[in-house]
């Protein structure tokens, strides 16, 4: 199937000058730490947590409704520490994900449901299947395909998937349309 | 995207007659005519270079195969299989070291302690420790968990050895076979007395390693070239044969009275997961080391030309050669599904991108059911039909924000049969008739095959040369036409469960309304 068509209400979004669209609806604590570098589509009901620490979304990322970007803690004998979470270009995050990962690599995309467990590694040109926990610190490597409770390697992808990642995401941004 | 897109929908006919997506397929430019190749059809080859997942240590191979391709640092957990942590933790030992014999409770509690730092494994998703089962903890990482020996590692090796004299005394037999007159093959294989021969008259040394090799097996195979004795005799001579286990213990008496302990037990997958061990006994699960992976470069079957060629940067996503199809073969897609009427022509909407670096002209072809769907047992049950059988133009994909003043072809040119163009990217209208069975049953499925020809400009010197045609603007480019077998699953004639019609978008809509005016 192709790419499908997205239509938005106009005034529930929000869209800034680098061409970042952000509903109106979605929660952005600490705003001033959060960077979306552009052409960045942030649906209905997310939650992204800048008020723990700094939060980097790269160009042309998507992220799904109900989804909770949340930068990893750890735990030290004086107490807890939140890190800064990075997250690459032509990233899509599906509906209801929660994000606890240290980093995100580019051209990654994350199933419908999944769980990424805390400071957790997501490599370049991986996938997540939908409905999958991914445990704390794991790394993923690239052209990994995981799934399952926990996420393990069950697949390659293919070796085009960079080039597929930045079609879909640029054609869902063509095709995210206001009414 | 192959997972974002339901890839499976839309597949292409390989070389080896099987149905796969586009994006998981070859190509060999190299291969005349031009072929598709996908991952059954290609040669596999693995890269020297050897790394862990986890921790992205590299090594050679030599150095991964002294460690079994094992990673010392990194481990799976045996219950569930996912990643153990080194977790720290600090233990309180005497300050002196000579006293650290004795147990610790039997030092007196004046005697001074100094804490010490110990690691042990956990596995945050079922929180199984190493400590649960009575691993001690060790006191430095990495390599602090030696790997186990296995119980028959040393018979192992005694059968390892054998077979590489058997081994070594057949290629000398098939030596012999090669060179059946003892002169000739006095030449080769004397060893070290014939100073005559080809191999120590070697001046400038370019022979050594050939020469060190077959030094080698002629003296493993030396030591039994007696040919009255065989193989087998032979094998007997050097290893003793197994035994046949006829007699077992007996089971304990309160084997069937006593209640079992279900959590006790090891299941199937985590026994396979250490098929050394093969524990039975959840306290005899033991961490099992993460494996070394590598690269693979892939080979075109027919010609041996690589089609594939990763960089060798272990996290790198880039490839030295990356002849993938999707780079070549236009890839169709479904844009809308219809609530289909059966034994009528259902309008539907397939979009086809261009992702070659030059235009590209496509035709639809109608493929009666010939052969091509006996082939690949694909039961097509649905006739497609294309209104327009022209040649359509495809802009390249780097051509963007085409104006439509400036376009290789109008949309008149193609009477409205292109309903949509953009990019690299264009949308057509075809008719599919679902068609009734022999036995006149309704059929579960849409399913079609049709021909899409391409023509494309490709360099001379990789041109398939299936159709030269003289008029290409360039003369070191020919014009290539090929014919590929697009086979389309729409899924389900029903659309129950959940399964929606996809209507035209709005885009196709917006852009029939300019077609309009």
């Amino acid at each position: 199937m192709d790419v499908p068509e997205l239509l938005y209400k106009k005034p529930e979004f929000i869209e800034t000058a680098s061409g970042n669209k952000v509903s109106k609806n979605s929660v952005m604590c600490g705003s001033q730490n959060i960077i979306l570098q552009g052409r960045t589509v942030v649906l209905q009901d997310c939650i992204v947590r800048g008020d723990l620490a700094g939060v980097k979304i790269g160009r042309h990322c998507i992220i799904g409704e109900r989804v909770v970007i949340r930068p990893p803690f750890k735990r030290f004998q004086a107490g807890v520490a939140f890190f800064p979470m990075h997250i690459g270009d032509y990233v899509v995050i599906e509906d209801d994900c929660v994000i606890n990962a240290s980093t995100i690599g580019s051209y990654v995309h994350i199933g419908k449901g999944s769980v990424i467990g805390r400071r957790s590694t997501l490599k370049d040109c991986c996938a997540i299947a939908p409905n999958s926990v991914v445990p704390p610190e794991t790394i993923v490597p690239p052209y990994a395909y995981y799934s399952g409770q926990p996420a393990l390697y069950v697949n390659d992808l293919p070796e085009c998937t960079r080039e597929l990642m930045v079609d879909y995401a640029e054609t869902f941004y063509q095709n995210f349309k206001a009414v | 995207m192959a997972t974002l897109i339901d890839s499976n929908k839309v597949k292409y006919l390989c070389s080896c007659k099987r149905l796969k997506p586009l994006s998981y397929l070859y190509y060999c430019k190299y291969c005349k005519p031009l072929t598709l190749k996908c991952k059954d059809c290609v040669i596999h080859e693995i890269d020297q270079k050897f790394f862990c997942t986890n921790c992205l240590d590299n090594k050679v191979q030599k150095e991964v195969m002294a460690v079994k391709y094992k990673c010392s640092s990194c481990f799976n957990c045996p219950n569930c299989k996912n990643l153990l942590l080194t977790r720290a933790s600090s233990v309180k030992v005497p300050k002196d070291s000579a006293a650290s014999n004795q147990s610790l409770e039997q030092q007196s509690p004046q005697t001074p302690q100094q804490p010490q730092k110990v690691y042990y494994l956990i596995c945050v998703f079922c929180r199984w420790t190493t400590r649960e089962v009575g691993i001690p903890d060790v006191t430095s990482v990495p390599d602090g968990w030696k790997l186990l020996e296995n119980p028959f590692s040393k018979r192992v090796q005694e059968l390892t050895e054998a077979y590489k004299v058997i081994a070594a005394r057949e290629k000398l037999e098939k030596d012999r076979k090669k060179f059946p007159t003892l002169k000739r093959r006095s030449l080769y294989i004397s060893g070290s007395s014939a100073s005559s021969s080809i191999l120590h008259s070697d001046k400038y040394g370019i022979l050594a390693p050939a020469q060190k090799r077959l030094a080698v097996t002629a003296s493993i195979g030396n030591q039994n070239l007696d040919p009255q004795i065989t193989i087998e005799q032979q094998f007997k001579s050097l290893i003793k044969p197994a035994e046949t286990v006829d007699s077992f213990d007996e089971l304990p008496e309160d084997f069937f009275t006593k209640q079992s302990n279900i959590n006790s037990i090891t299941s199937i997958t985590q026994r396979h997961a250490n098929p050394d061990f093969q524990p039975s006994k959840t306290s005899e699960l033991y961490p099992l080391n993460k494996f070394y992976q590598s690269k693979e470069s892939k080979r075109c079957s027919g010609c041996e030309h690589n089609v594939l060629k990763p960089e060798s940067n272990i996290i790198s996503i880039k490839f030295k050669l990356h002849q993938m199809a999707v780079f070549l073969v236009p890839e169709v897609r479904i844009v809308t599904i219809p609530e289909w009427k059966i034994n009528e022509p259902n309008e539907v909407m397939l979009s086809v991108t261009n992702r070659y670096e030059g235009d590209v002209n496509i035709s639809f072809v109608n493929l009666a059911d010939d052969k091509v769907s006996n082939l690949s047992n694909f039961e097509a049950n649905a006739r497609i039909e294309f209104e327009y059988q022209d040649s359509v133009i495809i802009d390249r994909q780097d051509n963007s924000k085409v104006v439509p003043a400036q376009l290789k072809q109008t949309d008149e040119q193609t009477k409205g049969f292109v309903c949509f163009r953009r990019d690299n990217k264009i949308a057509v209208k075809c008719l599919v008739t679902p068609m009734t069975k022999p036995t006149n049953k309704e059929p579960d499925y849409v399913k079609c095959i049709f021909g899409l020809k391409c023509s494309i400009n490709m360099p001379e010197s990789s041109s398939p040369q299936i159709q030269s045609s003289s008029s290409g603007s360039k003369e070191n480019f020919t014009n290539s036409v090929i014919t590929h077998h697009v086979f389309v699953d729409f899924g389900p004639l029903k659309l129950e469960n959940g399964l929606k019609v996809v209507p035209k978008p709005r885009y196709i809509d917006d852009c029939l309304k300019t077609l309009v005016k």
